[in-house]
């Protein structure tokens, strides 16, 4: 990624200024390019213009030398006395003299006089006599003369006499030094070349490519690397001749060529700066760039110590300063969560997770100590009435009152709620349980809040590790158990003790099963036999409740009623029992047998409407006579809430049904009370009956017990007939029903009905 | 300057006027092929010659033969004066005579006889542009038109003029012969002869510049 960055940045340095220069190249190129052709024309132009000067220069110096010639008297005496040898040895002198190639002497008529060339190659003599206003370039006998004409006069014009002089190698080289141009003349209609300054390759190329290869002019100036430039002279002869300039390309374009490659070695130096400042740059971008990143991988690490060092007042500065802040930041911040993670709040103290990894901590380095859990006693009750502001306010006195006392080997922390826990790691424990307890006292006084005292109670429990648990949930439960003992047993504290947790456990099970026992089909009843006191015949039974769990095997009914009084379970399970007692009652009904059943009530089943509805419901829809059904209640359900359960019972015994008072004598009814109460019997508690026939003062008990019964018109029940003698006294009293061992155990149905059949009679009341 | 001119002119009509004494004069006007007169043209009526002249008269001056054209019977002298103040090279290829005089000024005064009938084109060595005609008539009378392409002859009855001028003679042409009725007494002729481009040459720069230096213009 950066080296790509880099190349990049590289590429676009070195593209932008190789563009530039390849586009001002090019620019250059076709400037000079354009320049070179414009030169190599102009340069042509003159040439041409000095071509022409010089040759007409020339001519007027071949013009006054002839005239030289016309003019001298003895050779215009020759000529006037027709005196043809003097003519010819004038003629031979002065051409001698002048090196002429060329002399032609005719008459006025164009007669020959004297000549040294065949007059049918000249041309006529009118056109001779023109070409003195000319160059006078022609071509006699396949040469290239420069003509001059001039006349005899002797004074009249009495013959013109005609110079010529031939344009050969030498001259042409004099004329390409003077003009700076090749000069060539050759011929349109044959492409012969007459004679030039050229090389002798390239005339020889001129002849060879021109005549043979059919090249145009054009083809073959650009093979030889030639520019050139045809003249055409006026008033030749020969229409056909032609003088064609040329100069080299190559000497005239020279200059430019260097030009080219000086720019081209400037160039390529340019691009060579350009690379090296791209690089230079990248580096410079690069490394802070690199400095940066590895900074943010620290960051991701989680490193926000080591700062980061770019020095430079640019925006990569200003980017780097911006990552310090924001690293002093981020590690604030993350310093803030990662306190919020440990700590509650509220309070400020370490959280569960906290003390969870502390506790966790201690445990595994083998280390010894107490875990004290203290919790705030009817705290709910407390918010609810106060507010949860005034609470959570509380929450944090207590906090710090905490906070204030413990000493530094003391760890503190809040669990939950209203739940604080304090672990120490002293090995011996007698002096920490006596800390814990000036603490409970310290947390007793008063807390004072807004000008109002609050009077807070605690409950504590401990437990000790590594001897409690060697984990933290096991000891925090064993704790909790601990001070839900303190609670229940009205203590500050209790020190956990071996098996606590196992009843505890236990009760755990028990209300996990609970709610199953119904569907699953694990209760059962048993029946236990009432007998008529007077005769001992079998009057009816009292339905008792039995849980078989597959795991937890036979689980008493003191043992599961509380707790699923606690679970709410209490009344399903009631009405359970309800549902099968009538469907008992049936079945004998069915099988001529009048016998009653006594069921026990809950107090929650007092506390609704419920259970009256139900029952109503369902002794209508079943058909049984009402009163062979007795609901027994304890009078500590009664006393719960009296008004309510007295109209709920009232309602109950107006459908016909009995009601008992259970476990008669051990609860604190008032005998006004009683006298309320609608109730049909009263069942004298157990405890007065086991040693009725020792205790005198049992006896006093249960004979004024019956007698107040009779008087308010109730039916007496005695439960707990172990022995003969107890009948025999209770005969005595006037006792009506009796139930105990001494009859029966409780039954499961058939081994009832089996013991029924055992009892010869059974008695309809 | 004009003295001489006039001399030599008044001796030639005195011969023509006493070769032609019982005859009747003609005005004969001559124009170019242009329309302009014709100055320089011989009229010749053909005849016996006159008697030859002892002496007529070329004179040079202004580097200029005077007259132009002369005509003397043939076998005249004809004395070549300068009245220039410089030398000049007199000469003559023609047939009908050839001479040639070597540089004179006027003390010397050449005399030069010409026997021959024919034209005589004079010129100087020294001046090329220098330019004179003697006309050796072998005819009774031969007279120069003047500036207004004039001249007079006396005729006799029918008879035939022949005309020359030294244009036609430059361009190697030859007399031209014209008829003439006895009653005729004027005659205007229109010569198919144009003047040369040569003969409007102006005087030389250089001689311009001579002359300038020494105050002769």
């Amino acid at each position: 990624m950066t080296s790509s960055f880099r190349t990049r940045l590289i590429v676009l340095f070195a593209g932008l200024a190789g563009g530039v220069l390849l586009v001002s190249l090019l620019a250059v190129w076709i400037a000079t390019n354009n320049q070179l052709n414009r030169t190599v024309e102009r340069e042509l132009t003159v040439s041409e213009r000095v071509f022409l000067e010089l040759v007409e220069q020339r001519a007027t110096q071949l013009g006054q030398a002839a005239s030289v010639l016309a003019d001298d008297f003895g050779f215009r005496q020759a000529v006037a006395t027709n005196d043809e040898d003097t003519i010819v040895s004038a003629l031979v002198n002065h051409g001698e003299r002048i090196q002429t190639d060329l002399m032609v002497l005719q008459n006025v008529a164009g007669e020959e006089i004297a000549s040294t060339h065949d007059m049918s190659e000249l041309p006529a003599l009118n056109e001779l006599i023109a070409m003195g206003n000319e160059q006078g370039i022609a071509i006699v006998d396949g040469q290239i003369f420069q003509l001059i004409t001039v006349p005899v006069r002797a004074p009249d014009l009495i013959a013109w006499v005609t110079l010529g002089f031939s344009i050969d190698a030498e001259l042409t080289a004099e004329l390409q030094a003077l003009a700076n141009a090749d000069v060539t003349f050759y011929s349109t209609d044959t492409n012969s070349l007459f004679v030039s300054s050229l090389s002798a390759e390239q005339q020889q190329e001129f002849q060879t490519g021109l005549s043979e290869r059919q090249q145009t002019l054009s083809e073959w100036l650009n093979n030889q690397h030639l520019a050139g430039q045809k003249i055409s002279l006026a008033n030749l002869g020969e229409a056909s001749l032609t003088v064609l300039l040329s100069t080299d390309l190559d000497v005239a374009g020279a200059e430019f060529s260097r030009l080219r490659q000086q720019y081209l070695l400037i160039a390529i130096g340019t691009l060579l700066v350009a690379l090296l400042l791209a690089v230079v740059t990248a580096r410079r971008i690069n490394a802070p760039l690199k400095t940066l990143t590895e900074a943010a991988e620290q960051l991701q690490r989680g490193d926000y110590t080591s700062p980061i060092k770019v020095e430079r007042s640019d925006e990569f500065g200003h980017l780097a300063n911006t990552f310090n802040e924001m690293k002093v930041a981020v590690a604030e911040r993350e310093q803030r969560i990662s306190f919020q993670a440990d700590h509650d709040l509220l309070t400020e103290l370490p959280n569960r997770r906290y003390f969870q990894r502390s506790l966790a901590q201690m445990l595994d380095t083998n280390q010894s100590g107490v875990l004290v859990l203290v919790n705030i006693n009817r705290f709910r009750e407390l918010n609810d009435s106060v507010g949860q502001r005034i609470g959570d306010q509380l929450l944090q006195l207590i906090s710090r009152r905490l906070r204030g006392w413990k000493s530094s080997d003391w760890f503190l922390a809040r669990l939950a709620g209203d739940e604080f826990l304090l672990v120490n790691t002293a090995s011996d424990h007698a002096p920490v349980v006596g800390e814990i307890e000036t603490l409970l006292e310290l947390l007793q006084q008063p807390w004072s809040l807004d000008g109002t005292s609050y009077l807070l109670t605690f409950s504590a429990g401990m437990v000790s590790f590594p001897e409690h648990g060697s984990e933290t949930d096991s000891l925090v439960r064993r704790a909790q158990i601990s001070r839900a003992k303190a609670k229940e047993d009205k203590r500050s504290l209790v020190i956990y003790e071996a098996g606590m947790d196992e009843v505890h456990m236990r009760q755990l099970r028990i209300l996990r099963c609970l709610p199953e026992a119904v569907e699953k089909d694990q209760l059962e009843l048993h029946y236990q036999p009432k007998m008529n006191c007077a005769n001992g015949k079998v009057k009816g039974a009292e339905a008792l409740i039995r849980w078989h769990h597959p795991d937890l095997g036979f689980v008493r009914p003191d043992e599961f009623i509380p707790l699923a009084e606690q679970a709410g379970e209490i009344t399903r399970i009631t009405r359970w029992v309800c549902l099968q007692v009538i469907q008992q009652l049936l079945v004998w009904q069915q099988a001529g047998k009048q016998l009653s059943v006594s069921l026990n009530l809950s107090a929650v089943d007092l506390m609704s409407d419920g259970l009256a509805d139900f029952l109503s419901q369902a002794v209508a829809s079943s058909g049984i006579e009402p009163h062979l059904l007795t609901l027994e209640v304890t009078e500590s359900a009664i006393m719960h809430d009296p008004e309510a359960a007295i109209a709920r019972l009232q309602r109950l015994q107006s459908v016909g049904l009995r009601i008992s008072i259970d476990d008669y004598g051990t609860g604190y009814s008032s005998l006004a009370q009683l006298k309320r109460l609608p109730v049909n019997e009263l069942k004298i508690d157990r405890s007065f009956i086991q040693y009725l026939a020792e205790s005198e003062q049992d006896r006093m008990i249960v004979r004024s017990t019956l007698a107040l019964a009779h008087d308010f018109g109730l039916q007496a029940v005695a439960e707990g007939i172990e022995e003969e003698s107890a009948w025999t006294i209770l005969k005595e009293f006037g006792c009506d029903e009796l139930q105990g061992y001494y009859f029966s155990k409780p039954l499961p149905v058939a081994e009832f009905t089996q013991w029924l059949l055992t009892q010869e009679e059974v008695i309809s009341s | 300057m004009m003295r001489p001119l006039g001399s030599s002119f008044l001796i030639g009509l005195f011969a023509l006027v006493t070769t032609a004494a019982h005859a009747e004069p003609v005005q004969v006007t001559l124009t170019d092929a242009d329309g302009q007169p014709l100055e320089f043209a011989v009229i010749s009526v053909p005849g016996e010659p006159g008697r030859p002249l002892e002496q007529a008269i070329m004179d040079q001056i202004d580097v200029e033969f005077r007259p132009h054209v002369l005509t003397v019977p043939v076998g005249s002298k004809v004395l070549f004066p300068n009245s220039d103040n410089i030398r000049h090279h007199v000469y003559s290829f023609s047939e009908a005579k050839t001479f040639e005089t070597q540089l004179y000024a006027n003390e010397a005064r050449p005399t030069i006889s010409f026997d021959t009938a024919g034209i005589v084109a004079l010129g100087c060595n020294i001046h090329d542009q220098m330019r004179g005609y003697i006309y050796v008539s072998p005819h009774q009378q031969s007279n120069v038109t003047d500036a207004t392409g004039r001249a007079t002859v006396n005729l006799n009855g029918d008879t035939e003029l022949l005309i020359w001028h030294p244009w036609l003679q430059q361009q190697k042409r030859e007399q031209i012969t014209v008829a003439v009725k006895d009653d005729q007494r004027e005659l205007s002729l229109q010569v198919d002869v144009k003047a040369p481009e040569q003969s409007k040459e102006k005087p030389s720069r250089l001689q311009e510049r001579f002359n300038r230096r020494t105050g002769n213009d």
